[in-house]
């Protein structure tokens, strides 16, 4: 009878621990409407689903392709402030988002996917676009080794090109301000808040 | 306020007060920790920062970009890099409010952190300057979780303190709640030694200090009532046979013939010993005293089962039995048995007799009978006996007209009567002199159901008969609870109850019952007389009832006391009011015998109340008995002198 009720208990915080749920799905349908419901649909069976059995590297390249397709919007637009760090929920909900919305979410998925979250760096860059502007920007890194040595060793995940591309490949990114860890590092006041808001699945 | 209540208070008040103060010590003191912290570790970040900017001062993408990352990466409330030139300023503010704090909180506590600033140089030059404010969001939330951790300490702590404080001054103050006790009862003139004395030193003198009174005035009590058993027994008592004397039967007649009972009256029984003279002849004085003490312990055996009698010794050879409730064929068996004992005692003393002889003259009195008519005719029938040849004893029974009412007539009336509430109440003052004033009310009733009229005298006994005095009482009872009596405004009212309702067990129980509908409602203050023969006779009865008229505050007194009784304890025990007593009764006492009433009265707080006081030459010898509450003819005269 107890080992029943322990089993029952574990399936029902599985359930809840799972990244998209029926009941979030559900709610970004109330909230959003049915294209929001249809992005849910999609990481969950294109992402989440049929990437689970495929290599790191085939997952990082569907990902950033994936979740590139979502339109890019500024905080200051979308939200009203001049930075804010959108959950995953928010970002599939509006259907849209800035840089650091978009490493959130293919941080996440990856980390749901069975990737290694030390492996995922959120990276400070600066970015120089085709007009030779210089832009404050946010990727997804990923090392392939723990100590990269070469630059070759990281794969940069950016909302700005639609190929994972080894960092020494990438020229427009003219200078790394800072890598720091996902949830698995020192949390920061805005992590702390970004993972409390992933908890509760604000949408 | 209780002692209890108070010390209770003012301790808690303490705890509060020294639980507050620690509190708020303890918040203060973390908060200017938390506070200092927080801005040393701003100063230590805010070196790192200024370095990392000096390396792009050039660039403002690099400067926001590099200032982001701290931001995201800290907890900062601002970063603001202020360039030299003003053309690459940029700021990071995070204005939302700390979550899960609420808003009166943050007002509360007003945190004020100091920014820090550095210079940004850039080789020999300043470029510019940054400004770094830490997260006072960290501290309203730690200081908010504090806040509530230490209110439930607080909360428990105090319900500890409380709890503990409580048993505490329960067990320190329980020889205090003793004495407070004591004291109540001493208040209500009950006489309560404390054998255990307490510990505390304070609380043990006041016990002492307190028992030893109490142990006077006990002793006052006990001198008192010693003394009055002495006078009576000097001024009431037959010196050889102990049994009452004329002057006492003359004392209690008047009430005895009055008394409420069943048979309405009783009976007198006169005996007369032929010659006193022919028989200290006969056997000498010695002998013949024996055989009066003889009589006289016999008289009083067959009568045990009359409570309230008087047997007396009216003369040398002349012996009166007054039996209420005692009927003609009973009183006349009484004779008879009378009559084979003094045979048998002229058989044992071998008396002559022709000479030495009793006679016996019984008269069946009514209540209506005045004291000289039912002496007169016992005497009447005493002298028939000494004139018949054959027999000693003659019977005299003289019908009352007004008894010849039919028992079902009685039943019908007083039920017409119950149903129609034809019971009409009449008030007589009790005054106090000289204020002339009225601290009560004496109430009577009467039926009148406008035909005719039937004074409480008439009904009562056929009521007793009848087993419906106690619903009568409830009646008239009920009657004065719920109309209005303009009599009575701002006096109490006293009410004499029958014995024979008291004895009745339904009576209680309707009492009780009537009480608990009316006695909240009462405008006036109740007062309850009972007969002193019964509260003598039927002690433990009548206290079953003081303590229910206690238990709605109503008064208790007792009337027509005539110091019957040989010990005064039962006074104590009932501790009445007032004692109401005959003015004939008080007149006739000693100045010894009333010395020592008084000594009983005032040691137990008892007032004596003069009632029949007719006229001023009665009332001034009462005042000077120091009896200052009277009931009689005389208070209509007093009031209307003003």
């Amino acid at each position: 009878m107890m080992k029943l009720l322990f089993a029952f208990l574990l399936l029902l915080g599985s359930l809840n621990a799972a990244l998209i749920t029926k009941s979030v799905v559900k709610k970004a349908d109330a909230k959003y409407g049915v294209q929001a419901k249809k992005r849910f649909f999609s990481v969950e069976k294109v992402l989440l689903e049929d990437l689970h059995n495929v290599s790191e590297l085939k997952k990082l390249n569907v990902v950033n392709r994936w979740i590139n397709y979502i339109k890019y919007r500024s905080d200051l637009k979308l939200y009203g402030v001049r930075d804010y760090w959108a959950t995953l929920y928010e970002f599939l909900g509006h259907g849209m988002g800035d840089c650091e919305d978009y490493t959130i979410a293919k941080y996440y998925i990856l980390k749901a996917l069975g990737v290694e979250p030390h492996k995922l760096k959120f990276t400070y860059v600066i970015y120089k676009n085709k007009h030779g502007k210089k832009i404050s920007h946010m990727v997804l890194s990923y090392l392939k080794v723990s100590h990269p040595k070469k630059r070759s060793d990281i794969l940069i995940l950016d909302n700005n090109n639609r190929l994972v591309l080894p960092a020494s490949k990438r020229k427009d990114i003219v200078k790394v301000i800072k890598m720091i860890n996902g949830d698995t590092g020192a949390k920061s006041k805005k992590w702390k808040k970004l993972e409390k808001n992933m908890k509760r699945k604000k949408l | 306020m209780t002692f209890f209540k108070q010390m209770a208070l003012a301790i808690s008040f303490i705890i509060i007060v020294m639980l507050a103060s620690v509190m708020v010590l303890n918040y203060q003191a973390a908060k200017k920790d938390m506070i200092e912290s927080l801005y040393e570790t701003t100063v230590n970040n805010i070196s790192a920062l200024s370095s990392k900017l000096s390396e792009a001062v050039d660039d403002s993408v690099e400067i926001a970009s590099i200032i982001d990352a701290e931001f995201d990466s800290g907890y900062y409330k601002m970063i603001v890099y202020h360039s030299a030139d003003g053309n690459s300023d940029y700021k990071q503010v995070d204005n939302e409010q700390p979550e899960g704090v609420p808003q009166w909180f943050i007002d509360f506590t007003d945190i004020h952190l100091k920014s820090v600033r550095a210079d940004v140089s850039s080789g020999w030059s300043i470029a510019g300057e940054v400004e770094v404010l830490g997260d006072t969001g960290v501290i309203y939330k730690t200081l908010y979780k504090m806040f509530i951790k230490l209110l439930y300490l607080f909360v428990i702590f105090l319900i500890i303190a409380l709890v503990m404080l409580s048993v505490m001054l329960h067990f320190m103050l329980k020889p205090l709640y003793r004495i407070q006790k004591q004291a109540e009862a001493i208040l209500h003139n009950e006489f309560i030694v404390q054998e255990k004395l307490p510990y505390t030193t304070e609380f043990r003198d006041v016990v002492v200090g307190m028992n030893a009174m109490v142990k006077k005035v006990e002793e006052i009590f006990q001198k008192g009532n010693e003394a009055l058993q002495r006078n009576k027994e000097l001024l009431y008592k037959d010196s050889v046979t102990k049994l009452f004397n004329r002057r006492y039967l003359m004392l209690k007649l008047k009430d005895l013939i009055a008394l409420e009972n069943k048979t309405n009256g009783g009976s007198v029984i006169f005996i007369a010993l032929s010659s006193i003279e022919a028989l200290n002849q006969a056997i000498g004085r010695q002998k013949a005293e024996e055989i009066l003490v003889e009589l006289a312990e016999y008289f009083q055996d067959i009568t045990k089962e009359y409570n309230e009698k008087v047997i007396a010794r009216v003369n040398e050879v002349e012996f009166t039995f007054v039996l209420p409730d005692c009927e003609l064929d009973k009183a006349s068996n009484l004779a008879k048995q009378v009559n084979v004992f003094f045979a048998k005692l002229q058989e044992k003393y071998e008396l002559n007799q022709e000479k030495i002889f009793i006679n016996i003259g019984i008269y069946r009195y009514h209540p209506s009978d005045s004291m000289g008519e039912v002496l007169t005719r016992a005497d009447s029938a005493l002298s028939y006996a000494k004139a018949k040849e054959h027999e000693n004893i003659h019977c005299f029974e003289n019908k009352d007209t007004k008894i010849a009412i039919a028992k079902e007539q009685w039943r019908a009336i007083l039920e017409n009567a119950m149903e129609h509430n034809y019971f009409a109440l009449k008030f007589w003052d009790a005054v106090t002199v000289p204020q002339k004033t009225i601290p009560h009310k004496v109430m009577t009733f009467t039926i009148d159901n406008k035909e005719e009229k039937y004074f409480y005298g008439d009904f009562i006994a056929p009521a007793i008969n009848l087993g419906m005095v106690s619903k009568m009482y409830i009646r008239v009872l009920e009657h004065l609870f719920m109309q209005e009596h303009k009599e009575l405004e701002g006096v109490s009212c006293a009410i004499r109850i029958s014995n024979e309702f008291l004895k009745d067990e339904k009576g209680y129980e309707e009492l009780s019952f009537l009480f608990e509908k009316y006695a909240k409602k009462l405008r006036f203050n109740l007062i309850f007389e009972v007969s002193d023969s019964l509260a003598i006779h039927h002690t433990a009865l009548v206290l079953h009832y003081v303590e229910l008229f206690r238990k709605y505050g109503f008064g208790f007194g007792i009337n027509s006391f005539t110091g019957e009784s040989n010990d005064f304890t039962y006074l104590k025990k009932l501790n009445p009011q007032f004692l109401k007593a005959d003015s004939a009764f008080l007149l006739d006492q000693s100045q010894d015998s009333m010395n020592a009433l008084q000594l009983i009265t005032d040691s137990l707080g008892i007032e004596i109340i003069a009632t029949f006081v007719k006229d001023q030459e009665e009332l001034q010898k009462i005042e000077s008995y120091h009896i200052k509450t009277l009931q009689g003819p005389i208070t209509d005269k007093l009031l209307q002198e003003g």
